[in-house]
Order: C-alpha cells, then structure tokens, then sequence
C-alpha cells in the first residue's frame, strides 16, 4: 500500500523535469519524497532512480550530500536546535541536552521512544538575536531555555491542533485582506507588525492573528510587513493615528495588548469595555506589569536609531513584502520599465559601474565587472555561430552561521530582489535565472515563490516583460542543507541535480557555469541594491558609503549585545558604531571582549580594534573578513579557543570531502583545537596548528577551505595568550568545560535553588546550610549559577 | 597558443593544455597522485599545486589552465611544503598497513607473507630463494632466532588466543632448499650482473675479517655482486659462534648453498690479530698500495672497537665496520645478518662511486634503511573480527609431523594460516612511492580523538581522575580498518581509498547500471556501491580497470595463490 503511494509520489515529483529536459530534478524530486515520507527509504530512493533512468549511485551519493535528506526514520515532528554562532554562545549544546533530555532520548538515538519528536541540530536558523533559538517543523522559537523545553514543546502541540482545527490557508487570509480593504472607509488607525519567521519566534504571528481579530470590531487595519531590523525589540507593533505613529516594542498576546487596545481603540460594546477594564487592574494586581512597561521598552528601542538614513530597510519595513501594488506604489519596477525602455543593456551596467556596487555576499567583487564578463562569454560563444542565453542565478544559500540579512530580504523585500535579477538578466542577455534558497527559510521560501506569481501575473515575468523584447523566467530552487552551495561553482552542481561539490577557478562561472553556459551568481542583498540604483541613478547610491566600498550594507548584530538586530549602514562606519552605538554596548554586567565578524569565513576583533571602518579592505587587513555581515558579539565569558573550535567544528562539518587540504586538514585543525579545549594539548602543537592553517588557506580547492582557517588564524593573533594558557590546562574565561570546576561559596543560604536546577543531582546539602557540588557528577553546565540569588556559585580553574 | 613560462623556461602550448601538460613537455617533473591521464582531474590531492604569479595560492597543475604571460613555479620552498603537507595529511587518515607488523618486526625484513603465500601454495624453490636472499642462513637462524615476527603476528594476537604463525620453522625446512642446492647455489640468479663484471679490467678484491653472521652476509651480497672475496676466520670453521649454538648440520646446510664458491677465498685460523691492527694494517700496506686490497669490512664482533681507534688515516675511507664491530655491541645472529647486508650494499654503491668517499664516515652511526612503511598498530576489537573472518576458521598450530609427505602437507597448512597483513600494492602504490621521495612523515598529525557521544567535540571529565582515566580515549585514534570480499576478483580496502574517484569514472565509462559513487560528505566521504550493493552489483562491466587505474592499494586484485578458497565465500562487508 505504502509502495503504491510512493509510486506515485515519486512520478508526480517526476513532472517538473519532464517539462524541462535540461533539468534533471533528482534534488527536488528527493525533497518531495521526504515531505511525503518523513524520510528516504531505500525503496523510495530505487523508485527515484528508476524513474528518471538514473544509476542508483548517482541518486544514493547525492542524497548523502546533502544533510537536509533522512536516509532512516524519524519522528512525527523534527526538532531543529539551531546551534549557529550566536545560539552558541547562548547556551544551545546545553538546549540540545535538555531537549534530549526532556523527551528521554537514549543517548545513541536522535528520537523519543513514542516516535513524535527527533532532535537534531542544524547550522543557523538566521533568528540570532533570539538566540537560542529552535525549530519545530518549520515554527520557530526564539529564547528557548533548558527550563522551559517542556513549555515550548506544549506550545507547538497546541498550536499544531488549532491549525488542525480551523485549516486557514492562504486564500483565506487573501480574501479577508480584500473584505478589509472594503471597509477601510471608518478606519480609526493603521497598525503594522512585522511576521518576518524572526519577529514570529518572538511570537509575531499570535500577536498578528490577535489583532485580525479584533479588528473590525475595534475599527482599524492590520498588516503585515517587512522588518525594520529591530529584532531587539520583535514583536514590533507600529500604530498609525492620524498623523501620530507610536511603536510598541515585545508585543504579546496577552492581557497587556488587549489592554493597549483599549486605550487606544476602545470597543463599541461598553459591557466589554467594563470587563477589560476589570481584567487590565486584575493583571496589573497579579502581574505588577502596566501597559505603561511597554511604552518604556520602546524607549530603549528609541536608543537604537541611528545617526545614518537607511534605504532598503526604509523600504522594507512600511509594506507589506508580498502586495505587489504597495511595491508598485513606492516605485517598484521603475527601474526595470526604465531598462527596457530606454538605452542598451551595455548602457545600464556602466551605470552600475559609476555606481561602484560591489558584491555583497563577501568576496566584494566589483558586480558591473561580473556583468561584462557575462555579457562578453555570451558573445564570444555567439561568435562562433551558436546564440546563447545567459543564466542569472541569485544567491540566498545565507549559511553562515550568525547572520540574517539575506533572510530577512527575501523575507521582507522579495520584490526588489526579483526587480534586481530581471535587471541583470537583462544587462547580461539571460533569459533564465533561478534564486537558490536555504532550505532552512521556509517563509523566505513561500514569500518568493508568492512574489514570483504576483510578477507573473502582472506581466513581469515570461514572455515579452512590459511589452518588450525582454523574456526572462525565473524559478526558485530549495537548497537542501549544504553550507558550501552558499559558493557559486558549488551551487550550480546543486542546481544542476548533482552532489554541491565546488569545482576549480578558472574557468570562473561568468565563462562556463550552469549547464555551461555563462552564468552571473549574485547575492540576493547587491541585487536588490541593483534595483534601487537603476531607479535612483549611482549618484544617490554613492552619497553614502567609502569611495571604494560604496552604498550601504546589511549587518547581522547578535550575540552578547543588548540591542541585536538587522542594520544597515553605510560602508566605513566603524564597528564601534555598531556595536556600541546601535547595539548599545554589552549585555548589563559584562565587558566587550570581541566581534566576531563574517562567520566561519571572516574572523575576530578585539575591542581594541573597534575602531576599524568596515569596508573589504579594512577588515580583511585586520585578519577578519566582511563575509555576508553577520556580527556576533562576544564577552568576557567566551573563550577564544573554543569560539576557534567552534568555527572550525562548522567548516569541517560543511566540507564538501573534495580535496585533501579541507577535508582532512581542517579535521587534524579541529583535532588540535579539541585537545587544546580539553588542556591535553602540547605547547608546540600550536605552531602545527598554524602552519596547517596556513597550508590549508594556500591549498584548499574552494573559498570554503580557503577562508575555514581565518577565525583560527585571526584568534591565535589578536588571543595568543589564551591559546598558550590552554596549553597549560587553564581557561581564562572559564568557559571550556574539561579545565574548570563549579564551587560554592560562603555565601550560600541553602535556598536549595540549585540543587533543584541541577541536571544530574550532583547539589547536596540540608536546608539552610551550604551546599556542596560533587565534581564527580557536575556537568559543569552553569544551571545552578544561574538560578542562585547569592552569586555564591564560583568557578574556578578545575586544578586551583 | 599561449606562451608561458616554468621554472625559467618558456614553452608555447596548445589552448586548452594544463600546467602539468606543459610541464611535461619540457620535462619537468611535476608529481601527481589523484590524477590519471585520460580522466577527468579529481584535484582531490593536491600534491601536484605549482605556485603561479600573481595568484595569492597554490595551484593544482593537473586541471589548471594554461594562460597567455603564465609565470608558473614548480620548485620553491612553499610548493614543496605544501606538497609534503597534502601527503601527510592523507597519510594520517590511511588505515592499512603498507608492510605486515611481521616484515618490519624482522631486522633483516623478510618478506613473511609473500614466503608464506608461496609455501601455501606449493612454491617451494621460489619460497626458499626468498628466505634465502633476505636471510642468507634461513635454517641456522631457523634454530636460534628469538623469532620477533612471531611476537607481533596477528593470528596470535586473535582473541581467542591462536598460535602464531610458526615462521621460523618454516623458514627451517630443508626441502625448501633442496632445488637450490642442486642448481648450485644462487650463482644463476645474479651470472648476468657478475659477467658484467667479469668485463671490467680489473675485479676488485675486498677483504672481510671475521666470519661471524655478519661477516658471511656481507661476503655472500659481494660475492654475488661479482667481487673477490678474503674472509678470514680466527677459529677452525666459518661462523664459528653459530655452530655452537645452532649446531654444524644447520650451518653446513645453508652454508653448502653458496660455498664453497669461486668468489670467495675462505682463510680459516688466519693470522689476524684482533689486539693489534694497526700492525695488521702496516703488514698489507703494501697491498693496499698496489691495490691488491680495495676495501676491508670488519665484521669481527666487538673486538672490532679497537680496529676503529687504530684506523690509519691512510686508508679510513677503504674501511666499513658491520655487525657488532660497527654497533659495538652485541646483536641478534639476523640483525647482524641484516647489517651485513646493508654494509654490503654500501660498499657497493660506494665502490661503482655512487657514494662519495665521504659518506664512509658517517657510516657507524647510520641506521638500516627500511622503506616508508604505514602502520595501523594495535587493532580495535571490530578489527580483529575482520581478520579472524578473512582468515576463515584456518589451520590450528600443527604439531611436528614425522613423515616427509605429512611435513610438507603440514608445513602448507601452517603458512595457509597467514593473515596476508601486507598491502597488495606495497611495491606500486603511488601515496608509498611519492611519501619516499618528499620524505613525508607517516604520523606527522595524529588522528582526532574519540568525540563525545552527545558531539560536543570532546568528552566531559567530572574530575580529574576521570580524565586520567580517560585519557586513553583522547590517546590516537583513527577510522576502522574494513574490507569488503564482496567481489569474487576483486578486494575493496576503503581505509586505503584516497578519494581520486577514478574508479567512479571507470565505472560510469563503462555505463554501470548501479554504478560506483562518492558517498556522505566531508571527512567521512566515501567511494563505494550504493544502499550496500555488493561491489559485484557495482563494478560488474570492467573491475579490472578500476583496480589497475587505483593509486593506491585500496582496490586490488584477490591474491592467485592463497586467496582462492576465501573467494568462495559470499560475504559481503564486513
């Protein structure tokens, strides 16, 4: 029975490769299997093979490329612990146990004996500033702790059987818009939250659904829009009166907002009006939390703005990401219709070359160069009598771990992105592009392909774009959880339905790359840059920025900061002005220590280079890299060897296993870095570890292996003396687990607060008296400093 | 057609050539592991990375391009380094041996599974020319060898406590001798290198003082390269030592192999006087002037120390110590033996004056030469399940058998008890001959410990005890020796596989319905047969090819001789 509907499971999956020969559809056809199945069997996977007269090594090897595919089964739900930069120095190994522990998952499985939840980490969920954050079939939850595992799992359930009780898709939801729309003639105020999957971890989405339905009885419109990057302060909610627009910072669905409601559109019903008001100073008495609270969080937000006008989250965070009219509204397309209408393709990439855009996934390769290159590939092929298309392949495989910005702009701006890429496939004669998303985005996922039929709807998109000669499809392609298809020679194997394996440069992409034809990959984040340009002129991109790293650029701020969230500014703003004047500087109680800048490509900078202007240049100087701009801030509780390991953990996990240098040699890096977070390293080995380093960056096939040594290299400069301490079996930070040791002090009270907190019962003690920690049973996890209202828990190095 | 230029030398080439094409056309060597013409570049290795101008990295010359204005750089430091780096970074995730445990245990490195592989097989004469050339008095040491080969033989390291394999009785048998003697001795093996010899105006004479172990093996490898021998033993019999311990017929017996011999002028109760050579030097002074004497190995025991003090300056470079007199120390008869062998060889090389007269001082302290050998060391449990499964139930330790028919049955069955250890490419695997000549370092970085369960990347101590304890777990690790017999021609070794996909692209050349495929992902990337086909299903169309285009010994072709009964049996990976 199982095997007939696997049957035809796998021809349907069939389908869209039959429409497109070139294509051979094995990736997408996999992923349909495993939506259907939970997992790839061995049957499934033999099914798919024959189906499309493929050899079952081919099938077989690309499905164990690639971590997104379960070769055995799972259970009902699948728990994704995100485990990125800023997850990490939060605490998520820690989550991760819990969760294993919480569902008593023995400790050689992944999944509960009752076969409901799996748990398994995944590289970075791009929801860093709610860190730790998790992943439960496709809802996230920001600001998951060890002690409110269960809370989080009950939720998800709950909501698992709302959802299965009133099915509202989308249709629904479309058709409710428009009702509104009609009644928008006695609106009372505008109010709009964002539902980026980041606000929604913070509990966007109740927030949203809250306000839908209060709102025709209380008269006024709801949307959902972009994000304005305030992750600090998500759930975001703006009220529009008049003229008055107040922001009301960590909305939730609770009492307090209907409260907030009340204040400002009271019910026309007053017996309902009565009761809430009753319910508002019944929960003020219990709670001792006022509505005035949230008006005094949104001070805080207020600290955050910046001495810099921003021009794509301007553009973001007042619509909504999918209307294309709002879009349209704000002169959306503009710049495509001017491309079409006036001049040369030729003409529109010299604009782009006054304007000085460079790459924004990393590398900072000028993007008119790309272009021309293109274009010219193009026509020199054309020359020997053959007509060829170009291809257009925009880059959303954001991997790094601790960064959110190609996220949020697919998920907030998906218009502008597609304007970009109808923009350069014009400029460099392709008739066909793809957008190639993570497939750990699944709202990115759905916001494109919706922007995708809005344009196709509208004439954007297809045959004759706007009536010109111009044809362009364009189609989206899932990743399937390989952090080196975020490199361009890489990706386009994984479009091509092969294993993501990078192949050498030359010949680079622009000359052979899709199929062999040439092929421009861009970032989602310059392409929609593109559009803005074209529409603007280069000369309102280059008011801001350096003159060699014009315009602005999104970072990602997390980690120990006290304002994270998505920024943009312009290029050559120094990191202090980040950090501490965006960010506001470290958590309360703790010192700045360092940035982590570019995730596992870039590298760290200690305090005492804040100074340092991001632009390529600059921060590749000072042994970092701009990589994508995700910026994890790091403390004095952070260790720098362990943040090393951690990086380095990451690459050698994401390796393709090509070529030696990365395969093995960041293996035998990781070896070092193990032994030297578990003190049982020797002293010369930290010169091995650099000379491999180096040897790897000269060696490695790709960029993946060539920039996995930087956070090594670039912790061993700038924290040589923490490397050498560790050499003697000392933590200065006290942060790696096997050289320290939990301790209480004189100052405990016998609360016995921690004995409870403790995992394994290693607290003992009678009541009132001090407490002592066995070492023998202590995990070292920090529980039971947390918890301890005397700071009488101490740690110490594991020897003193 | 580009012009570019390599180490300082220009050359003009064809459009779509490589860096390594180019090279090879002006002859420069440049050193490939992974890649093999005709097939796609793998640049899996990197052993062949070149230095390009104006590239901040290193290059791999099989699959770059060439470019208009190339400066290409084959020899610097760097290159060389990193070269040296890419192996050794292979080399430490290479499980398999290249050598047994039992041929490197041996100081004279007997070749004991080939010996074994071919008494098992019933090749007697080839058996005993091989014991014969290695250790030159097989049946005396038969006697008083302490046998280390057997000490470390893995089928008495199987847990269920078998015996080793009883080499040294083996390599005792007289009847494995018996053809040699007949066709007198080894003199045919090597008549075409002494005619050679013959041909030169004048053969050259070397005297060998004292007749011990090493002093007969340094005679017999001279000898057979085509010199005059002068052995002179203080005593009334050759090996004087040696027949007390091991008895005059054991001798007599290996010793009748190759003497007397027409070579070799044997000089019993010699004059010579251990406690004066300087005298003795002054007495032949004359002959050495005259060149009657080219060169003296002194191969008397310990007493050799005070030849090395009364050397005359005269003739310190015509003079080789060997044995104990070189050591100064005493020595195992087969170490000794093997020393002997060794001296030999370099006196040769130095007399054809391929060795700098110099090279003789630095003599005394230069070790015996073994070639670069990978070894996997102790086995994990999963491991030896592996061996005691290749090696079949087996032959227990036979007893001592009376009759001569019984004994050779016997003597067959005890070598079929061999684990076959030594890798089947030992002598034509690239990663061997490539590590020898960059002089990489077998364990340059020592494989990763063991990872915590939960993968935290290491494992949590409670206390200090604890990590004492489990220190042994952070001690080297490296992946699990496995083997697949699932092929009836063929034997799959993944330990060995160094990941070149060759053998991918043979198969899908040859239009393999299964087909053969790198599986999983980064480190622990493997090539095999999907969902665990048996390799039969994979390499159906042309398994020769894919062994004969493998770099290394990870896939080879199942032994002819000895193997032939396991094939039989249909078990898959094990």
């Amino acid at each position: 029975m199982r095997m007939s509907s696997d049957r035809s499971e796998v021809s349907s999956a069939a389908e869209p490769s039959q429409k497109n020969p070139e294509r051979f559809g094995l990736i997408p056809m996999l992923q349909q299997v495993q939506v259907r199945e939970g997992y790839l069997s061995a049957e499934a996977l033999r099914l798919v093979a024959q189906t499309l007269s493929l050899p079952l090594a081919r099938v077989v090897s690309t499905a164990t490329f690639y971590s997104q595919f379960r070769l055995k089964p799972c259970g009902k739900h699948i728990v994704r612990v995100c485990t990125g930069t800023a997850c990490h120095v939060k605490g998520a190994e820690r989550l991760v146990s819990a969760f294993r522990q919480t569902l008593s998952i023995a400790s050689h499985e992944d999944t509960d004996e009752t076969k409901t939840f799996t748990v398994e980490k995944v590289g970075c969920l791009g929801c860093c500033v709610l860190a730790p954050a998790v992943q439960i079939d496709g809802v996230i939850f920001g600001h998951v702790r060890p002690d409110t595992v269960r809370q989080t799992l009950d939720h998800f359930l709950q909501q698992k059987n709302r959802q299965a009780g009133s099915a509202s898709d989308f249709e629904d939801e479309e058709k409710k818009r428009a009702e509104q729309d009609v009644s928008a003639a006695n609106v009372r105020g505008r109010l709009s939250i964002c539902t980026c999957a980041s606000c929604r971890a913070a509990g966007a989405e109740d927030v949203y659904r809250r306000l839908k339905d209060e709102s025709v009885s209380r008269g006024f419109v709801v949307q959902e829009t972009g994000c304005s990057g305030w992750s600090f302060a998500a759930p975001l909610l703006v009220i529009e009166q008049g003229e008055t627009m107040t922001r009301f910072a960590n909305v939730q669905d609770d009492p307090l907002l209907l409260s907030l409601l009340d204040r400002m559109f009271p019910k026309m019903n007053p017996v309902a009006r009565v009761m809430r008001s009753a319910v508002r100073v019944l929960d003020v008495a219990l709670t001792g939390k006022t509505s005035m609270q949230t008006n005094s969080i949104s001070c805080e937000f207020e600290k955050a703005q910046q001495p810099w006008s921003s021009v794509l989250l301007q553009r973001m965070q007042n619509v909504s990401p999918v209307d294309l009219s709002a879009y349209q509204r704000e002169g959306g397309f503009d710049g495509l219709k001017k491309c079409l209408q006036e001049q040369r393709p030729e003409d529109w990439t010299g604009i782009i070359e006054k304007s000085g855009l460079r790459g924004r996934g990393g590398g900072g390769f000028p993007a008119a160069e790309k272009w021309r290159q293109v274009w010219l590939a193009r026509q020199n092929v054309a020359d020997t009598g053959e007509t060829v298309n170009s291809v257009v392949i925009a880059n959303g495989d954001e991997g790094d771990p601790g960064a959110f910005m190609d996220r949020t702009l697919m998920e907030s701006f998906p218009f502008g992105i597609l304007e970009g890429m109808l923009i350069a496939a014009y400029c460099t004669g392709a008739t066909r592009g793809y957008i190639y998303i993570r497939a750990e985005y699944p709202l990115a996922l759905a916001r494109i392909r919706q922007a995708l039929q809005s344009c196709q709807r509208a004439g954007l998109l297809g045959e004759k774009i706007l009536g010109s000669d111009f044809s362009c499809e364009i189609e989206i392609v899932s990743g399937a959880g390989a952090f080196v298809c975020g490199e361009e020679t890489a990706l386009i194997s994984s479009i091509e339905g092969r294993r993501g394996m990078p192949t050498l440069k030359p010949p680079y992409p622009s000359q052979s790359g899709l199929y062999g034809l040439p092929t421009l990959v861009q970032n989602v984040e310059t392409l929609a840059n593109v559009a803005l340009i074209i529409r603007q002129g280069a000369e309102v991109f280059q008011q801001q920025g350096t003159e060699k790293s014009p315009g602005t650029k999104l970072f990602a701020l997390a980690g120990k900061v006290k304002r994270g969230g998505l920024i943009e500014a312009p290029m050559g703003v120094t990191i202090s002005d980040i950090v501490e004047g965006w960010g506001g500087g470290a958590e309360d109680g703790q010192t700045l220590k360092a940035v982590q800048i570019g995730g596992p490509s870039g590298g760290v900078l200690p305090v005492s280079h804040f100074n340092t202007p991001v632009t390529y240049e600059a921060l590749r100087e000072a042994g970092a890299m701009m990589g994508s701009g995700g910026m994890v801030v790091l403390d004095g509780r952070d260790c720098m060897v362990e943040i090393a390991r951690y990086f380095l953990s990451f690459t050698q996990k994401e390796s393709c296993g090509r070529c030696a240098p990365c395969r093995i040699g960041t293996r035998r890096m990781l070896d070092i870095l193990e032994r030297l977070c578990a003190g049982t390293a020797k002293p010369e080995e930290l010169q091995q570890l650099k000379d491999l380093a180096l040897m790897v960056k000269k060696t490695s096939l790709c960029g993946l292996g060539q920039t996995a040594a930087n956070p090594v290299l670039s912790a061993m400069r700038f924290f040589a003396d923490e490397f050498e301490a560790h050499t003697r079996g000392r933590c200065p930070a006290h942060s790696c687990k096997a050289l320290i040791k939990y301790r209480i002090t004189e100052n405990c009270i016998g609360c016995l607060q921690c004995a409870r907190a403790c995992p394994v019962g290693a607290i003992s003690g009678n009541a009132h008296e001090k407490q002592r920690i066995d070492p023998d049973l202590c995990l070292r996890c920090g529980g039971c400093s947390a918890v301890c209202p005397e700071n009488a828990v101490e740690v110490t190095d594991a020897d003193a | 057609m580009p012009t570019l230029e390599i180490d300082g030398r220009t050359i003009k080439v064809t459009e779509n050539a490589t860096i390594l094409e180019a090279a090879e056309c002006l002859g420069i060597h440049i050193p490939t592991l992974c890649y093999a013409k005709g097939y796609a570049p793998g640049t899996s290795c990197m052993v062949c990375v070149v230095e390009v101008k104006n590239q901040n990295r290193l290059l791999p010359a099989c699959a770059t391009p060439v470019c208009e204005g190339m400066i290409v750089r084959t020899d610097t430091e760097e290159v060389q380094e990193a070269r040296k780096t890419a192996l050794e970074l292979i080399l430490s995730d290479h499980v398999g041996d290249c050598q047994a445990p039992c041929e490197v245990a041996c100081p004279a490195g007997f070749q004991i599974p080939q010996f074994l592989r071919l008494i098992a097989c019933g090749k007697f004469e080839e058996a005993g020319t091989l014991a014969m050339l290695s250790l030159i008095l097989p049946q005396t040491l038969s006697a008083i060898c302490p046998s280390s080969c057997k000490k470390i033989c893995r089928r008495g390291h199987l847990d269920d406590g078998q015996l080793s394999v009883d080499v040294n009785r083996l390599h005792g048998l007289s009847f494995l001798y018996d053809t040699l003697k007949k066709s007198s001795g080894l003199a045919g093996d090597s008549q075409s290198e002494i005619e050679q010899n013959q041909k030169e105006e004048k053969r050259k004479t070397i005297r060998i003082i004292g007749a011990g172990p090493s002093g007969l093996a340094a005679a017999f490898v001279l000898s057979q390269k085509g010199y005059d021998i002068v052995l002179s033993e203080r005593g009334l019999a050759l090996a004087q030592s040696l027949r007390e311990r091991a008895g005059d017929v054991c001798v007599d017996n290996d010793l009748g192999l190759w003497m007397p011999s027409e070579r070799i002028c044997v000089r019993v109760q010699d004059e010579m006087n251990e406690n004066d050579p300087q005298s003795w030097f002054q007495l032949r002074q004359s002959e050495f002037n005259q060149t009657k004497i080219d060169f003296v190995v002194v191969a008397c025991g310990k007493a050799g120390r005070s030849w090395k003090e009364a050397l005359p300056d005269a003739v310190k470079t015509r003079v080789a110590f060997c044995g104990e007199a070189r050591h100064g120390c005493g020595q195992m008869a087969v170490r000794a033996i093997a020393d002997g062998v060794h001296v030999a060889h370099f006196v040769d090389r130095l007399m054809n004056e391929e060795l700098d007269e110099q090279t003789i001082l630095s003599l005394p302290s230069e070790k015996v030469q073994h070639r670069f050998s990978v070894h996997m060391g102790t086995l994990f449990d999963e491991e030896k399940r592996v061996f005691r499964h290749l090696a079949g139930e087996g032959a227990e330790a036979c007893p001592q058998s009376t009759s001569a028919e019984n004994e050779i049955e016997k003597s067959k069955a005890e070598a079929a008890r061999c684990l076959h250890c030594d890798c089947r490419a030992a002598d034509n695997c690239k990663l061997r001959l490539l590590a020898e000549e960059m002089g990489a370092r077998a364990r340059a970085y020592l494989p990763h410990p063991i990872p915590h369960a939960d993968g935290g990347g290491y494992n949590v101590h409670s206390n200090r005890e604890h990590v004492a304890a489990d220190e042994n777990s952070l001690k080297p690790h490296r992946k699990i020796y496995r083997i697949d017999t699932s092929h009836a021609d063929i034997l799959y070794e993944p330990g060995k596989c160094i990941l070149c996909g060759l053998c991918i692209q043979v198969a899908q050349n040859a239009g393999e319905a299964l087909g053969h495929a790198f599986l999983g992902r980064g480190f622990s990337v493997q090539v095999g047969s999907p969902l665990h086909e048996p390799l039969e299903q994979a390499l159906r169309t042309d398994p020769n090819a894919c062994v004969k285009i493998c770099p290394t010994g990870a896939l080879s072709f199942r032994d002819d001789c000895d193997r032939s009964e396991k094939a039989q049996r249909n078990n898959t990976e094990i």
